[in-house]
């Protein structure tokens, strides 16, 4: 939940800026990498035995 | 862009020193003396033959394209289809390293110091502290460095030496021809490390004076050598190669043995310190690294909206990248040190021998 919230909060803090100043180009950075973030944090929480390790290596 | 924006050549192998500092002693004496046994310490020779072509690929690279950084460069050279799927090969490649790192410098102190600490506090006060200095700039870390490589230097050589103490000829000798294949299959984890030289220019952009690239390479990396060839010579001299394959951190278990006038022991805690010091540049260039590609691939003006997201990410990443440190271990020996050569000398080399085909190198 607290991980959650700091999300939120990155994206309020940081969005409004990006947006006023019209960077188009920083703004599709910046939500590319919320959603990567996102991706790795949903999967991370609901599946904690789950590794990057287990991608690459069979025994794990 | 003012000279002042700027860093010397001299002053990104700086960094390349420090970078390597801390994989160097997790890491050189175990895969050496796991390979090679009692000729490990002659391991780095054939990594370091490596490092001075990689050294001067670079020069070549940097011949017609000064100013420029290296994935500008892959652009140039590659065309911009080939050149951004390698930076974004690279992206990712550079993400998983930074989360690596962040675990590594965790599952170190919690394993060799502050036992019942959980891991998570060590991560998220690093994060903080490499996601303000950032903000600072290149220039900042790069001087921060300088500032702290004289104490990581002079207290690591000491601490060499007062290991080679306990040096036992024996551990080391005998070496003959036979010994030449498990010295090269040794030098594959050191190759790895040394790669990193070309982590710096990813930011070569921010260099001056290209034209040392060669003479300033060859000086760091001839120092890094001496440094290496006597780590790993204390360790296993001391401990023997049995016991150093062994161990997850054998230097800092012949740090264990030191004993000065049987009054000063326990100086591990200085090596743990020096570690520490070591890791916040590695994770503080990774990250600047992996940003300086992600503005170069989305053509940005700044990479600063994108910091405390991407340590946010950072964060999660560490976590997810291995379960435990015997995963993280493995995934460093059988994954990430292959990874390195692949990517840090491959590509660099694939994009020197196509500009040499082009003529535009």
């Amino acid at each position: 939940m607290i991980l959650l919230i700091i999300f939120l909060l990155i994206i309020i803090f940081e969005l409004p800026s990006i947006i006023k100043q019209k960077q188009y180009r920083e703004l599709m950075a910046f939500l590319l990498l919320a959603v990567l973030t996102l991706i790795v944090g949903v999967t991370h929480e609901f599946n904690p035995d789950l590794s990057l390790v287990s991608f690459f290596i069979k025994e794990y | 862009m003012q000279q002042s924006d700027k860093i010397t050549a001299k002053q990104a192998f700086l960094l390349f020193f420090t970078l390597g500092f801390s994989p160097s002693v997790r890491l050189f004496p175990a895969v050496a003396a796991k390979n090679a046994k009692q000729a490990g310490w002659l391991t780095p020779i054939i990594s370091f033959l490596l490092l001075f072509l990689l050294i001067n690929i670079i020069q070549s690279l940097y011949k017609n394209n000064e100013c420029k950084s290296l994935q500008e460069i892959m652009l140039n050279v590659t065309g911009k289809i080939i050149g951004r799927f390698l930076i974004v090969i690279n992206i990712v490649y550079c993400m998983i390293l930074n989360a690596a790192y962040v675990r590594f410098y965790a599952e170190r102190l919690t394993s060799s110091i502050y036992h019942s600490i959980n891991i998570e506090v060590f991560i998220v006060i690093m994060l903080i502290i490499c996601a303000f200095v950032l903000y600072s700039g290149i220039v900042v870390i790069t001087r921060m460095n300088q500032i702290l490589l004289p104490f990581i230097g002079i207290m690591f050589m000491s601490i060499t030496l007062l290991i080679l103490g306990k040096l036992e000829v024996k551990n080391i000798l005998p070496i003959s021809y036979l010994d030449i294949i498990p010295i090269a299959k040794g030098s594959i984890g050191i190759t790895a490390i040394c790669s990193y030289a070309t982590i710096v220019f990813y930011f070569g952009d921010k260099i001056k004076g290209t034209d040392k690239i060669k003479k300033s390479g060859i000086n760091v990396a001839i120092i890094s050598f001496i440094f290496l060839v006597l780590m790993i010579l204390a360790t296993i001299g001391a401990l023997g190669h049995n016991v150093v394959a062994k161990f997850p951190y054998p230097f800092f278990a012949a740090t264990r043995l030191i004993s000065l006038f049987e009054t000063v022991e326990r100086i591990e805690s200085i090596l743990v310190a020096l570690w520490i010091m070591a890791d916040f540049i590695i994770i503080i260039i990774f990250a600047y690294v992996t940003l300086k590609l992600i503005k170069t691939l989305f053509n940005l003006s700044s990479i600063k909206p994108l910091i405390p997201l991407y340590f946010y990410f950072q964060y999660i990443m560490c976590q997810f990248i291995a379960i435990n440190r015997i995963e993280l271990d493995s995934f460093s020996e059988k994954i990430l040190q292959p990874l390195n050569c692949i990517i840090f000398i491959g590509i660099p080399l694939i994009v020197y021998i196509i500009g040499k085909i082009r003529r535009v190198v």
